[in-house]
């Protein structure tokens, strides 16, 4: 047993507390710094998972490797989007103001 | 399946770098053919979106967030049940494991049903696989791991059946797999514009 | 040669090399017309008959070289004769009748009405090969049950069995055009990017294991992951023939995604055939029959995998549909991955069959490069047609004969290649049969049965 029950409870409330970080940033308006944070804690998510959930502690080289691509993926989506953004029109405003309340 | 059952008793370093790994090696095979499917779907909707923007967002706001953010807070909770019979077989507690993989694949489970009432949700919207660039993508991708989780639901209770510590290794190894997919699909589709 | 019945396999190989001749030579008829349309009577050479007949012949050489490769090694690595050698030869002779009847019916344009390439056979013919696949079926499957089994037998038998389950698909022709070519690719692709490829892998772990002295366990860990991936990438990877062939806008996604993917297999076949040459201590005199089973995994590698990756993504598969593109990606993928590999277990076995082992093998290895250099002359000279012809076709709006007329020079310099491929292939069937005359023996001591 590679992996404590104290370390994976650890991992779990951490993980929970990385989505509600993730659901409160997609509520704020969405911006270059909101992405970068849904990124990072996405990623963070991701290399708990690998790390605790899977074990992969144990094989840090394959640890590397696996969170290089969930990681890569996130970030490749990020920049385009940063590359392509969502031109501003009045029709996107008021759909998002609807969803504020 | 046979390979799983004669390879099973072998020396570890028989497989190479794939010998460290928990489980049996060929589930990490399928795993990192996984991530490759679903990592490749991604760059394709970052490359369908990049063509217009602006219609990506407009159907990426009809998503019900709330609905994402509760599946992954149910996937992340059962994933913790899953290591934790990964525990408890390795204390070889047969008893304990199989109530960890239950509780476990009940969560599975309300994923499903979660993800079924948005759907339906979607559906009733005039939404569906052929409606548009994202929902294509959406369905497809959103589908494909959904039957990932009535896959590992399945696989589940196959190892729980046996309880070795093998088997829980491997299934629960799927199972987490599914879960980490799904830490990556969920702020593609419904957080990240 | 270990057991008896191995010697099936030679009639089924010299039936294999015949065809083989046959389907070389109507490809250069082919590519003649290419380039001199009416220099041949088109009464007696249609270009659609000849297509048909190079293309048919390649389908039943390749099978009957599977059926000899699996008559071959199945009693070495079952530990065991062949079940029933009665049936083998039965089977023999109606699979080779079959496909010479149905090759010769051609030539009367005697062919089935609802036609699909490769496909062409009259139902009676599809009839007796289906026959003809069960009794092989029956008797291999006898004799690995009955004897030892190990991985090799088990993933060629899973593919055997898969070519003939999905053959049925061709009984099936259902009247919308969408419909039927979508069945169509059910026995196509799922053959040649599925139930094929496990045959492929397995005759080369075979090779691997009987050339390099590599340790099986060793060998049956790479078998598995190669049949992993390509069957995780093969199947949904049909797909990449479903775009705008009337099936739903999803199959874009879904074929572009896992037909990336089936570039892995074939990558790790490669790297499995060398990392065992590397790794192998044992010095096998059939050197020949090392660079038949190395040159095969590469071939397929860029054949099958890069030129087949080249035009598989939606975007891009959307201009260069129907073009020579394909037929640059079908000529090398088919030799790389299947003629090289049938080509690899004959050079492997014959001097076994023949008990001329260790012999010359100049004229063979010679024969690997000119057919080699042929092929690839001929695939690159499509691939710059293809380019050239989507470009002025579908991109500047030439119409289809105006742009064949451009290309022209290339449809000459792949006649040239394929002139070089069938000297080679001659020259390597000469080698073979001329092999059991042969007085020149290298020394060298042969090794003892591979464990």
């Amino acid at each position: 047993m590679s992996v404590t029950t104290s370390r994976l409870t650890r991992a779990f409330i951490l993980l929970i507390t990385l989505s509600l970080v993730l659901a409160v940033a997609a509520d704020a308006h969405a911006s270059a710094f909101w992405l970068v944070v849904v990124v990072l804690a996405a990623a963070l998510k991701t290399r708990i998972v690998l790390a605790r959930y899977l074990g992969l502690d144990a094989a840090p080289a394959a640890l590397t490797g696996f969170f290089a691509v969930t990681f890569l993926v996130l970030a490749l989506v990020a920049g385009s989007i940063l590359v392509f953004p969502t031109p501003q029109q009045p029709l996107r405003a008021e759909n998002h103001s609807s969803s504020q309340h | 399946m046979n390979a799983a059952t004669t390879q099973t008793a072998d020396a570890p370093a028989e497989w190479g770098p794939l010998s460290a790994l928990p489980g049996h090696p060929l589930m990490w095979v399928l795993i990192a053919s996984e991530l490759a499917v679903f990592g490749l779907a991604l760059l394709g909707y970052a490359g369908a979106r990049a063509q217009n923007p602006l219609a990506f967002a407009l159907e990426q706001d009809s998503l019900n967030r709330l609905a994402g953010v509760a599946n992954t807070a149910l996937l992340l909770t059962s994933g913790y049940f899953a290591a934790r019979a990964n525990q408890a077989a390795h204390a070889g507690d047969a008893t304990r494991t199989r109530l960890w993989l239950a509780a476990a694949s009940a969560l599975g489970l309300g994923f499903l049903v979660v993800k079924g009432f948005e759907y339906a949700g979607e559906f009733a919207a005039g939404h569906d696989i052929d409606s548009s660039p994202f929902f294509t993508l959406y369905f497809l991708v959103t589908g494909f791991h959904a039957l990932h989780v009535v896959l590992g639901l399945i696989i589940l209770g196959i190892v729980g059946r046996l309880a070795t510590k093998t088997a829980v290794e491997t299934g629960t190894a799927f199972w987490h797999m599914v879960d980490l997919i799904w830490l990556v699909v969920f702020p593609v589709f419904y957080l990240m514009r | 040669m270990q057991y008896q019945t191995q010697n099936i396999a030679k009639t089924y190989w010299l039936g294999a090399l015949l065809i083989f001749a046959v389907q070389v030579s109507f490809g250069l008829v082919g590519g003649l017309i290419y380039i001199a349309p009416n220099l041949l009577p088109v009464e007696y050479f249609p270009f659609n008959m000849v297509r048909m007949i190079h293309t048919n012949a390649l389908i039943v050489w390749l099978l009957l070289g599977f059926f000899g490769a699996a008559y071959y090694l199945i009693p070495e690595e079952s530990e065991r004769e062949i079940w029933s050698p009665k049936l083998a030869y039965v089977q023999f002779a109606i699979f080779f009748l079959g496909g010479l009847s149905a090759v010769v019916g051609y030539l009367f344009h005697i062919y089935a009405d609802n036609a699909r390439s490769y496909l062409e056979q009259p139902v009676w013919i599809k009839l007796g090969i289906i026959v003809a696949a069960l009794i092989f079926l029956l008797n291999i499957s006898m004799t690995v049950l009955q004897g030892r089994k190990t991985a090799i037998t088990n993933v060629l038998l899973l593919g055997l069995w898969g070519i003939a389950i999905f053959f049925l698909f061709s009984l099936y022709n259902p009247a919308n055009t969408s419909e039927d070519k979508m069945f169509w690719w059910y026995v196509v692709h799922l053959w040649v990017e599925g139930t094929w490829e496990l045959v492929m892998a397995s005759v080369l772990a075979f090779l691997m294991l009987k050339i390099t002295g590599v340790d099986r366990e060793v060998i049956e860990k790479w078998l598995y992951i190669i049949i992993a991936t390509a069957l995780f990438s093969g199947i949904l990877g049909t797909g990449h023939h479903y775009y705008w062939i009337g099936a739903p806008g999803y199959w874009q996604w879904i074929g572009s995604i896992f037909s990336s993917l089936e570039v892995v297999p074939f990558f790790g076949m490669m790297i499995f055939c060398f990392a065992m040459v590397w790794k192998g201590r044992r010095d096998h005199p059939n050197k020949a029959a090392m660079i038949w089973s190395l040159g095969c995994s590469v071939l397929a590698f860029f054949g099958a995998g890069v030129w087949g990756f080249l035009h598989t993504l939606h975007g891009i598969n959307f201009y260069t549909h129907g073009t020579q593109v394909t037929a640059a990606h079908g000529h090398l993928a088919f030799y790389g991955a299947y003629v090289c590999l049938n080509l690899a277990i004959m050079t492997y076995a014959f001097p076994y069959l023949f008990n001329r082992a260790p012999y010359n093998q100049v004229l063979n290895i010679a024969s690997f490069w000119i057919t080699s250099a042929g092929v690839v002359f001929m695939t690159v000279s499509l691939t710059f047609a293809g380019a050239l012809g989507t470009h002025l076709e579908r991109v500047q709006g030439m119409s289809y004969m105006d742009a064949q007329d451009q290309i022209g020079l290339f449809y000459l310099l792949r006649f040239g290649g394929g002139v070089v491929t069938v000297l080679g292939a001659l020259l390597f069937i000469s080698s073979l049969l001329l092999m059991p005359r042969t007085k020149t023996v290298v020394t060298g001591a042969i090794p003892a049965a591979a464990e």
